[in-house]
Parts: structure tokens; C-alpha cells; sequence
């Protein structure tokens, strides 16, 4: 699986990847030019080097044939050389006389030929003082480039402007990593909190998320919750009063048919008292039991309070066996045991009771319905720091993620009320316990597993 | 009778009248524009090779010498001088006339030499053309020639005692006269305090003038072309120089050109030359009105110089038989002496000649004949 990058690894890689493409196209930009600002110079350069070549070599050629004129051929020169703003002009006789800062010149009998200095920092033209059969000597002029030091120039100039751009990118980045590490980050965490507060219906004050658009997802999320929660009551109340109503119905319906056998007989009929009695062992037994579907359902929605003391768990355990006996034997499905026969603990035993009685009757079931051999195994260890106790069935476990078991009324049965397993959880966290869901590999059904600290 | 003479004549004419046609080239800046519209440089000397044609047409006529010319130009860029010597050598010029000043005449005389065409240069008198020996024929003075009347000057006339010399640099017929004038100058008691160089090209002398303001002289010897001579003495005369000034035959003679540049600047100017069109001969008075009648203009030294070469070159051809480059070579060497109308002139073997010498002096507005140095035959 791919790992998904963070928003700050993201804005380095951006940073880092715009600072090297703007550098490169500036340094390259520049460096193109430079050197095309240099080869305009140089061709300008020759061009007006050679301006007046033809009436030069003319007169050079004069002065070289004539020896009245030759003596007066250095002061042609200054003054051409003063005339141009040269940097070097003389009379060649052969190669050896170019001077040896210019590479590749080479000397023509008949034509104009240019050479430059090895960095082009300074071109020359050389013109041969020819007649039109005997060269006699060349005219060699040179003049510096200025666009050379400006191409150096430049590239220095480049440098620095790269430099900045890497410190003003440098700078960028701090920001950007700021925003991205701390200030992003921690509004992030204050929206998490606000979206947790809201879930719950308290009020939280002092948020700020420090973007306007958190801003906006913070009031869309609003929307999205608000929308949530009256879905969530309606399911709630509904699921409630259908739980409540299924679970009750029993037990109202024995009161009921009981009532209605005492109304229809007469106030002095034989078998009224007994109808009565019967009427009032219908409510003395499930009265009580309505009581308890109420008050089960009313525990989903507060702290449950333990009290506890000192006693053994296997005693609970076997309670719950004996309960479940009937519920289990119609169902055909087998349950064992493997548990020590001491495991004193600080508990609330009523309480566990109701976690031990849930989990035992949720794996009978979940074996009844799914399995040819159904079975459920209840075990418990012991340790230094806690009790462990294990219910896995044969079912055929939990599809999804098995902690959204113990959300409220995410029950996949067709009874009952789906907070169980909640209640469950709320009692076992009340001891400081911890409670886990998971598929097993025993019976390949579902596993639930409690931890119970010895120390309470 | 007079039926027959008449047949005779018609019948005699045409064997009478079979003339030897010969080339003769011309070498010039034909085809270069002069500064000022007064002078194009090619004109005057071509004119007067017509009007000498023309006036020696008698002895052609007698010789059954027909002249064709041929001009060869190298236009403003002397270096073409090379090019078109060349040509004419290949050419069926038995002779070339022109080169009118002394750097076209020293690029082209080796050639001539080597390819054995016999060259008259009518004006060029640059020293070393006298060293070239065979085909090469001068018909003017040498510049050692002018320098020796000038040091005369300098040393007797002005009685100067320290001279500045300004020397163009980038002009041989300059350079000649300053190298010259320095080694003429040693006979006499006088110094040459300082040799300022500059260039012939240039218009603007206020730094030459700049650096003589700080010296001390008695003369200032400028030996240019007519423009850089007056310019140079514009210059110098703003900044406040009087002394005298002197020149060689590059100043020209006739001077409308020079003073104009000069803008009525006050001067004292010597300088030497060929011939003025004022002389009083005879001859010269005829040349000139001829020149002017044909021309509609005065003549200067380049042309009264072409027209003596060619009256010269006319005669030679004429006793020249069979007409071939080695036969008119071997009858231009014989030739000594020649009455023109630059006066008498007298020749050593393939030398520059010895002739009279006119010294010009300046006035407000032009030269006017200071004297005339007639030489004698050696």
C-alpha cells in the first residue's frame, strides 16, 4: 500500500522542485544571453574593425612599399589606433609576430580573417597588404570586448540572484513548513476537537482554526452532524421504542392475557381469586423484568455505577451456565468451560453478571443460527496484573470491523435492543478493565475477550 | 594638265597618307575628383598632352606618326598604380607618360623597369626616381634640386638660424623633401630645432600649432601638398606664428586653390616651382593663351609640364625608326638638353634634369614671382 504523503512533505518537494527549475532557467536564460550578447558584440566588433580596412591596408601598403614613407608608418598606426579606440594595432610580417594571448589565428594572403582571445575578451581583424599578386605584410587591429566582462558580469550577477532566490525560497519555506507542521496541524486538532464536542452535545469555546476555509469545513461539518444526530435520535427512538416494545411485549402481553381472564369472570365466580393469584404472579414475575428491559436501556445512555468487592469469578460464570442452561439446550448448542475454580477479583458481581450473561447468550446465539455443530467455549486465565476471560463461539463472526460491535444498537440480531454489547463494554471500562472484539481461530466464529485488573 | 596633276595627287594621297599608328599611354587619376572643382587632378594634364599633340601635329604629320592614346587610370587609390603599370606593360603602349606625382611614380618605375616600357614622368621629383636608370625619364626636378634654392633661401634670404620642420609622414614626396632639406641644411649655419610629424590625411592641425607655439625658430620649412600646406599655415598663423614660411613645388603656382583655404590670413611665403603663368617668354605667354582659348582656363605646372614632356616624347618619336619600346628607350637616353616652356633643361643619363627654377613669394592674395634661377649646362 502506498504511503500517502503529508501535506508538509509535499510543500518541501514543491519548494524544492520550484527552486531548482527557476535557478536552472535563470542561470540558462542568463547564460544565453550573455552569449548571445557576446557573439552581437563580436560581430559588431568586426564589423567596425573593418569599416575603413580597405582605405588602411591601402595606405599601409604604401607606406610598406615606399621607404620615404615607411618611417612615418607608427604614427598612421596611432592615429588609427587612437581614431577606433583600439587596444592593439600593428604591422604583422608572419605568424610569429600575432600576439600569443589570441588562439587559432591564422593569416590569409588575400583575405580578411578575425580572430579572438581565448575567453573572446578581445577580437581582432587581420588584413593582408597585398597587391594583386604578392602579399607584403597584415594589418592587425584588436579591440577589447566589453560584452566579455559583461558575459563574467552576468554570470556573477547570475550567482547572486541565485543566491537570493534561494535565501527568499528559504524563507519561503520556513513559513510554509510553520504552517504546515504547527499552525495546520493544530487547527486541525481543534476542529477534531470541536467535531468530538459536537458530537457529544457539549459546548467548547476559544476554537479558532486560523483558515478560513477550515472555517467552512467546520461549518459543513456542522451541517453533516446536526443532520447525523436527528437521523441518529430518530433511529435512536425508534430503535428504543422497538426494542423496548419487542422486549416487553412478553411480558405485558402475559399481564395482559392474565387481566383479561379475571375480567371475564364474574365478581363472584369460583375461579376468580385464583385468576387473581395468577394475575398478580404475572406481575410479581414481569413486572421486575420490565423494570430491567428499561433500566437496560436507560444504561446505554448513562455512567453505569459499580460497587466493588472481593469474590470469585468462576461463581459467575457458573451462573451464568445455569441461566443460559435452558436458553442454550433449546438452541442445541454446546457450551463448555475451562476456567480455574478460584478467581478471586474486586468486582461489582451483579454487574459482571450482566457482561458475563451477554456475552454467553450473544455467542449461543450467534452458534445456533450459523453452525451444524454449534458450540461456545467460555475460559478465563489468570495472571499477575489481571483476569483474562475468553467467549468464542462457531459462529460465523464478525463482517467488518468487530469494534463497531459495541456501538449502540449495531446488533445484526432480529431481537433485541443492540446495547448489549455496549452496556457490556461500559461495565467492563467501569472496572478498568477492557473488553475486545475479534474473529477467533478456536471455532472460527467470534471472539470476545475481557480483561479484568486484579487490583480493581 | 591640270586634269592629270589632280589624278596624280588623288592617286599619291593615299600612299602619302599611310601613317604608323603608336600608343602611347597615359598614367593618371583620371577618374579622382578633386577637393575643389578648380582642380580635378587628371584634367590638366591630359589637356595639355592634346594641346602639345596638336601643336607638334607638323612633325607627326612629317614623321607619318599617328599618336593614339591609351589612358590607364588608378583613380584616387595610388595602390591601383601597380595594377594598371601592369596592364600597360602588356599593352601596345611603346611608351606611358603620367605618374604625376612622385608616390604613383615610385610604386610604378620598378615595374616599368621590369617589364622594359619605357615611362616619362612629366612632374614627379621624388630623389630616388633618379636611381631606377633605364626606361625610367624625368622631366622635371629632383626634389634635392628644390631643397638646394630653398636652403638658399632659408640661409640668405630670411637669414634663419633655427628652422621647424613639418614633416607628412604619410606623403613620400614629403618625406623626400624633408630628408633632403636635413641633410641640405648642414652646409649652411643653420639648425632644424625640432621635426613635428603629422599626417598628410588629417584637416584639423591645431595640435601641430599647439606644439610649435612652444619652440623657438626663425623660418618654418612645410614641405606638403598645396590643401595640407595651406592648412598647416592657417593653423600655425592663428596661433600666432609669423615667422616665414617655406615650400617646395607642392604649394602650386597659381594659388587660388591655397589662399582660399587661407581666408586672407597675413603670411610671409616662399616657394619654388617650375614655371608661373605669368612668365614673360614668349613661349609661355602663347602656351597659355592657347591653353586658355582651348580650355576656357589657365593652365597650372602639371600641365605645362606634360605638354614640354610631350612635345619632347613628339620629337623623339620622330626620329625614332623602327617605332619599338627599345628603339624609342635608346633615343630618349640620347636626348640632353630641351628648350620648353618650363625653360632650359639639361639631362644626365636617366637623371632628373637641371632646369631654370622659378622662386615664388607670397602676397595678400596669391604668389608673385620673387626671381628666376636659370641654370647652365653642366
Amino acid at each position: 500500500m502506498s504511503k500517502t504523503k503529508s501535506l508538509k512533505g509535499r510543500v518541501s518537494d514543491i519548494s524544492i522542485y520550484s527552486f531548482i527549475c527557476m535557478s536552472v532557467v535563470m542561470f540558462v536564460c542568463f547564460w544565453a544571453y550573455s552569449v548571445k550578447k557576446n557573439h552581437i558584440a563580436i560581430a559588431q566588433i568586426k564589423s567596425e574593425l573593418s569599416l575603413n580596412l580597405k582605405n588602411q591596408t591601402s595606405q599601409f601598403l604604401r607606406s610598406y612599399l615606399l621607404p620615404e614613407q615607411r618611417a612615418g608608418m607608427d604614427l598612421i598606426l596611432a592615429g588609427i589606433r587612437n581614431d577606433e579606440s583600439l587596444d592593439e594595432i600593428k604591422i604583422l610580417e608572419s605568424v610569429s609576430d600575432i600576439p600569443n594571448n589570441f588562439t587559432d589565428c591564422k593569416l590569409n594572403e588575400t583575405a580578411v580573417t578575425t580572430c579572438s582571445t581565448k575567453n573572446f575578451a578581445i577580437t581582432s581583424v587581420i588584413a593582408p597588404l597585398h597587391d594583386s599578386e604578392k602579399t607584403y605584410a597584415y594589418l592587425f587591429k584588436a579591440r577589447k570586448n566589453s560584452s566579455a566582462k559583461s558575459v563574467s558580469d552576468a554570470m556573477q550577477f547570475a550567482g547572486a540572484a541565485v543566491f537570493i532566490i534561494a535565501l527568499a525560497f528559504f524563507v519561503i519555506y520556513l513559513r510554509l513548513r510553520n504552517l504546515t507542521a504547527k499552525q495546520l496541524p493544530d487547527s486541525m486538532d481543534q476542529l477534531t476537537k470541536w467535531i468530538e464536542a459536537e458530537i457529544e452535545g457539549k459546548e467548547i469555546e476559544n476554537i479558532t482554526l486560523g483558515f478560513s476555509e477550515l472555517e467552512d469545513l467546520k461549518k459543513k461539518i456542522s451541517t453533516v452532524i446536526e443532520r447525523a444526530n436527528k437521523s441518529r435520535e430518530q433511529a435512536i427512538i425508534g430503535q428504543v421504542t422497538s426494542g423496548i416494545m419487542h422486549d416487553i411485549k412478553t411480558p405485558l402481553h402475559s399481564i395482559v392475557t392474565a387481566t383479561h381472564l379475571v375480567d371475564e369472570q364474574r365478581a363472584d365466580s369460583e375461579d376468580r381469586p385464583m385468576l387473581l393469584e395468577n394475575l398478580f404472579n404475572m406481575c410479581r414475575n414481569n413486572i421486575p423484568l420490565i423494570r430491567e428491559i428499561i433500566e437496560t436501556t436507560l444504561d446505554g445512555n448513562r455512567n453505569i455505577q459499580i460497587n466493588k468487592s472481593t469474590a470469585n469469578l468462576r461463581d459467575t460464570i457458573d451462573k451464568a451456565i445455569a441461566v443460559t442452561k435452558e436458553f442454550s439446550r433449546f438452541r442445541n448448542v454446546s457450551v463448555e468451560v475451562d476456567a480455574p475454580a478460584e478467581l478471586f477479583v474486586d468486582y461489582d458481581s451483579t454487574q459482571f453478571a450482566r457482561v458475563v450473561n451477554n456475552l454467553l447468550k450473544n455467542g449461543i446465539e450467534a452458534a445456533a443460527e450459523t453452525s451444524t455443530t454449534p458450540k461456545v467455549k467460555i475460559s478465563a486465565t489468570q495472571n499477575e496484573k489481571n483476569i483474562n476471560l475468553i467467549v468464542e463461539d462457531s459462529g460465523i463472526g464478525f463482517k467488518g470491523s468487530p469494534d463497531k460491535a459495541f456501538r449502540a444498537f449495531r446488533t445484526t440480531k432480529v431481537r433485541g435492543t443492540g446495547l448489549g454489547l455496549l452496556i457490556s463494554k461500559k461495565i467492563v471500562e467501569a472496572h478498568n478493565g477492557k473488553i475486545k472484539a475479534s474473529n477467533g481461530s478456536t471455532y472460527g466464529g467470534a471472539r470476545m475477550e475481557v480483561e479484568l485488573p486484579l487490583g480493581g | 594638265m591640270k586634269l592629270v596633276l589632280a589624278l596624280l595627287t588623288i592617286l599619291a594621297a593615299p600612299i602619302a597618307q599611310a601613317k604608323e599608328s603608336v600608343t602611347v599611354g597615359l598614367a593618371s587619376n583620371f577618374s579622382e575628383l578633386s577637393t575643389v572643382s578648380f582642380s580635378p587632378f587628371g584634367g590638366y594634364f591630359k589637356d595639355a598632352i592634346n594641346l602639345a599633340i596638336s601643336d607638334n601635329q607638323k612633325i607627326l604629320d612629317k614623321s607619318q606618326i599617328e599618336i593614339v592614346l591609351q589612358d590607364f587610370d588608378y583613380g584616387k587609390d595610388e595602390i591601383n598604380v601597380l595594377k594598371k603599370a601592369k596592364e600597360a606593360a602588356l599593352s601596345r603602349s611603346i611608351v606611358v607618360m603620367g605618374y604625376n606625382y612622385s608616390s604613383p611614380a615610385l610604386l610604378s618605375a620598378p615595374i616599368h623597369v621590369e617589364q622594359k616600357l619605357p615611362v616619362i614622368y612629366p612632374s614627379a621629383s621624388a630623389n630616388r626616381l633618379s636611381t631606377f636608370g633605364k626606361y625610367v625619364h624625368l622631366g622635371s626636378f629632383s626634389n634635392k634640386f628644390m631643397v638646394e634654392t630653398l636652403a638658399k633661401i632659408v640661409s640668405q634670404t630670411i637669414k634663419a638660424k633655427k628652422v621647424l620642420v613639418l614633416a607628412a609622414v604619410d606623403c613620400a614626396y614629403c618625406m623626400d623633401l624633408v630628408k633632403s632639406f636635413e641633410e641640405e641644411i648642414k652646409e649652411y649655419d643653420t639648425e632644424i630645432v625640432k621635426t613635428i610629424q603629422l599626417l598628410e590625411k588629417d584637416s584639423d592641425f591645431t595640435k601641430v600649432a599647439e606644439e610649435a607655439k612652444k619652440l623657438k625658430f626663425d623660418a618654418v620649412f612645410v614641405p606638403c601638398q598645396e590643401l595640407t600646406a595651406a592648412r598647416l599655415i592657417s593653423a600655425l598663423t592663428e596661433a600666432g606664428i609669423t615667422k616665414p614660411f617655406l615650400g617646395a613645388d607642392g604649394w602650386g603656382n597659381e594659388g587660388s586653390e591655397f589662399f582660399r583655404v587661407l581666408k586672407g590670413k597675413k603670411f610671409t611665403g616662399y616657394s619654388v616651382t617650375h614655371w608661373h603663368p605669368k612668365l614673360a617668354t614668349q613661349k609661355s605667354k602663347k602656351f597659355v593663351a592657347d591653353y586658355l582659348k582651348r580650355f576656357n582656363k589657365l593652365p597650372n605646372d602639371t600641365s605645362v609640364l606634360a605638354y614640354d614632356s610631350m612635345t619632347l616624347l613628339i620629337q623623339t618619336l620622330a626620329k625614332t625608326k623602327p617605332l619599338t619600346r627599345e628603339n624609342l628607350e635608346k633615343n630618349l637616353s640620347l636626348v640632353k638638353t630641351f628648350d620648353g616652356i618650363t625653360g632650359k633643361a639639361y639631362w644626365g643619363a636617366h637623371q632628373a634634369p637641371r632646369k631654370d627654377i622659378v622662386v615664388l613669394k607670397t602676397t595678400d592674395t596669391g604668389f608673385a614671382i620673387d626671381q628666376i634661377k636659370a641654370v647652365a649646362r653642366e
